[in-house]
């Protein structure tokens, strides 16, 4: 794959970046006129999210221009404990028992699809190379982060809403495995389910962003594609990987010796 | 190993929730074969007791004894083969009323044990159930026809000893007579019944009325 040309690329004046704003006028009228009460939080939203990106613009322009070994990584770590906290805050989870767990599942989930396919599929000369690895890092994290908070609610959820017939499997002679393996069959295939529905519809109702991204970039749409596939299945792999590792390290660590549901390591 | 002939022995229980005393130092001898009944008002600590033998409650202080064996939360795998349990609380998530009879047999403690769907309509039968029920699914059953399938479902494993939560709370006065009766005639079967019916086994050995925390205990 050729490297892209950045000649091509349509470039935003800052103070048109400015015009954008004026498309909030839809949804700020909307919560104004049906006095939603989330008109300050959405506009802390937007605020940090312009924030927050330029800061990342600006940083990121540091790092992939020194493409140091240990910024790369340093910078990495940063985004998987943040995500790792994300995870832990939106289950409702005690951060002491789960932050261990989660994190081991972020490193090893996002790790193996991450060096298949900067290594193997894009042919990279090194792992580390900064504005291949943050990016795509980037993106895995984003869908894991998701795929986790929607597979463990759903998991200790549905747990402690069927404790009645989870205690009856368990007396009816199920040991810790097949009692929790439908609930975790359930968890991988809600946590799953927004990645497959994606997929099935990808290029007919979405252009995805790293395709959109290359696209404007210069890229043709034919060496865009080919990127997109990539890392489409390279984060279906992430979001498995890290669902599976997530629920049953947490499940370690949450759970009686007699096979019940430490209810106290949640905030709830 | 039943070194005093006591298949369930539980000395001075006590169970607490979030500081509240559920159950106050409960003690009950049971022999083989012997039927006991549990009454009280609604949260006297019944159902707890039932857990408490399952190994599903921390126990304050106390002992239980199983086959002689102290319960503990490591040994509770293993001691639960002993019983089939009948849960207060309708079950649901199952499929359809043959999935959630056959699920148990899929469990490797109970893979050698043979569940023909001869047994299985001779139970259904017993208890008034039509064949086609077992196709439908059991959130479609009604609250009788699901404590009758939860009994099938726990006689198909055949245990000598049971525990039974309500087990005839939603089901009609003839279907309540067919399972006392049907627990009156196994002599060998020991079990416990939680019931507001201190009348309903016939040959109960134990009635203990636990409302107030005090034992009533009458042969």
């Amino acid at each position: 794959m050729s490297a892209t040309s950045t000649s091509s690329m349509i470039n935003i004046n800052n103070y048109r970046l400015l015009l954008s704003l004026a498309l909030l006028i839809f949804p700020i009228s909307f919560i104004l006129w049906y006095k939603i009460k989330t008109l300050n939080t959405t506009l802390i939203a937007i605020l940090r999210m312009i924030l927050q990106l330029s800061f990342v613009g600006f940083y990121l322009h540091f790092v992939f221009t020194l493409n140091n070994f240990f910024l790369t990584l340093a910078w990495l770590i940063v985004m998987t404990v943040v995500a790792d906290f994300s995870v832990i805050n939106h289950c409702e989870m005690k951060l002491k028992y789960f932050w261990r767990p989660l994190l081991i599942a972020l490193i090893i989930g996002i790790m193996i699809p991450m060096s298949v396919f900067t290594l193997l599929v894009i042919n990279s000369p090194a792992l580390f190379e900064a504005k291949l690895v943050i990016p795509v890092t980037g993106m895995l994290l984003g869908n894991s982060l998701s795929a986790n908070i929607v597979g463990l609610n759903a998991f200790f959820e549905q747990i402690r809403r069927d404790e009645n017939r989870y205690m009856l499997t368990l007396a009816q002679g199920a040991t810790f495995t097949e009692a929790l393996r439908v609930y975790i069959a359930d968890a991988l295939k809600m946590a799953l389910k927004p990645t497959t529905a994606s997929m099935a519809t990808i290029g007919l109702v979405t252009l995805p962003g790293m395709m959109t991204g290359l696209i404007l970039g210069g890229a043709s749409p034919v060496e865009a594609v080919k990127y997109q596939i990539g890392i489409m299945i390279a984060i279906f792999s992430a979001t498995a990987l890290t669902v599976l590792i997530g629920l049953k390290l947490s499940i370690k660590s949450s759970f009686f010796a007699n096979g019940l549901l430490d209810k106290s390591r949640f905030k709830n | 190993m039943n070194k005093n002939n006591y298949i369930l022995e539980i000395k001075d229980l006590t169970v607490k929730f979030a500081n509240k005393i559920i159950v106050d130092k409960f003690s009950l001898k049971l022999k083989e074969g012997e039927k006991l009944i549990l009454t009280g008002h609604s949260g006297c600590g019944k159902s707890t007791i039932i857990k408490a033998i399952l190994g599903f409650i921390p126990i304050e202080s106390g002992k239980i004894y199983i086959n002689s064996e102290k319960l503990t939360e490591k040994n509770c795998w293993e001691l639960r083969h002993n019983f089939g349990y009948v849960s207060q609380a309708p079950f649901t998530g199952f499929g359809t009323a043959h999935d959630f009879l056959m699920a148990p047999f899929s469990f490797k403690a109970n893979r050698e044990k043979n569940c023909s769907l001869e047994k299985i309509h001779k139970l259904m039968k017993l208890f008034n159930l039509q064949n086609d029920l077992l196709q439908k699914n059991v959130d479609k059953l009604s609250g009788g026809e699901k404590q009758r399938f939860a009994i099938v479902g726990t006689l198909l494993l055949e245990k000598k000893f049971l525990l039974l939560d309500e087990p005839t709370a939603a089901l009609d006065k003839r279907n309540r007579k067919v399972f006392e009766n049907f627990l009156a005639e196994k002599s060998n079967l020991t079990a416990i019944m939680i019931t507001h019916d201190e009348n309903s086994i016939n040959n109960a050995s134990q009635i203990i009325n636990m409302t107030g925390g005090v034992k009533n205990v009458s042969n």
